[in-house]
């Protein structure tokens, strides 16, 4: 393992925020925050950065459907929102994960887990970033 | 003032000073779907206070993040949350 830099330490030898290195080389970097504003800094803007459109998915929620659409060709991941609740936004384990195909300005959504039919009386949508 | 979550380890939760008073503490919270880490642009954010660079304790001595001054003069900079668990972020 690599010995690079020791996390920062307070007056009472707590330790400062720090993470590995995203050149994957084991080399540890601190955090660093605005001494004005606190904030912590980040390489992309706050809840995911990008600007984009919401758009209605299309499909009947019924506690068995798994497809859906949205009218657009989405040029990568996306957020999907339904009853109030951002969900999954790629592939995974995870009840709301999905997997889906483009062709031309349609983008075919399939769930894992068909959406409970408690939640088709709620919005469905999905944010697509520019 | 609130305490930092633990878990069954007793091992404490990512938690920083409430914004609006960095004497208190936020535990931040993540999305239960996909994980993914609450944060807020806080690039309007007055300056509340430092702590002196000190990390705030909550009553059971666990500590809130802090990290190093982005002016590169290796000043300690305790992180602010909001009350909803949100971590300030400013984009580099």
């Amino acid at each position: 393992m690599s010995t690079g830099a020791n996390a920062p330490l307070d007056e009472n030898t707590r330790n400062g925020l720090f993470g590995l290195s995203s050149a994957n080389d084991g080399t540890r970097v601190d955090a660093w925050v605005n001494p004005v504003t606190h904030a912590l800094l980040t390489e992309s803007s706050s809840g995911g950065g990008g600007t984009g459109t919401w758009w209605k998915v299309n499909g009947i929620i019924n506690g068995t459907n798994k497809v859906f659409t949205i009218a657009t060709g989405a040029a990568s991941d996306f957020i999907l929102q339904a009853g109030g609740q951002i969900q999954a936004q790629t592939v995974g384990a995870d009840m709301w994960a999905y997997s889906y195909t483009v062709s031309g300005s349609v983008t075919t959504i399939t769930y894992v887990t068909a959406p409970d039919g408690s939640l088709s009386t709620q919005p469905h949508q999905a944010f697509v970033i520019s | 003032m609130s305490n930092i979550a633990l878990d069954e380890n007793t091992r404490n939760g990512g938690s920083c000073a409430l914004n609006t008073n960095p004497l208190m503490i936020s535990n931040i919270t993540f999305n239960p779907a996909n994980h993914g880490m609450s944060v807020i642009d806080g690039t309007g954010q007055v300056d509340n206070g430092n702590h002196n660079g000190n990390a705030v304790l909550d009553e059971n001595g666990r500590s809130t993040w802090f990290g190093l001054s982005s002016a590169g003069n290796g000043q300690r900079i305790i992180v602010y949350a909001n009350s909803s668990g949100a971590v300030l972020i400013e984009k580099i």
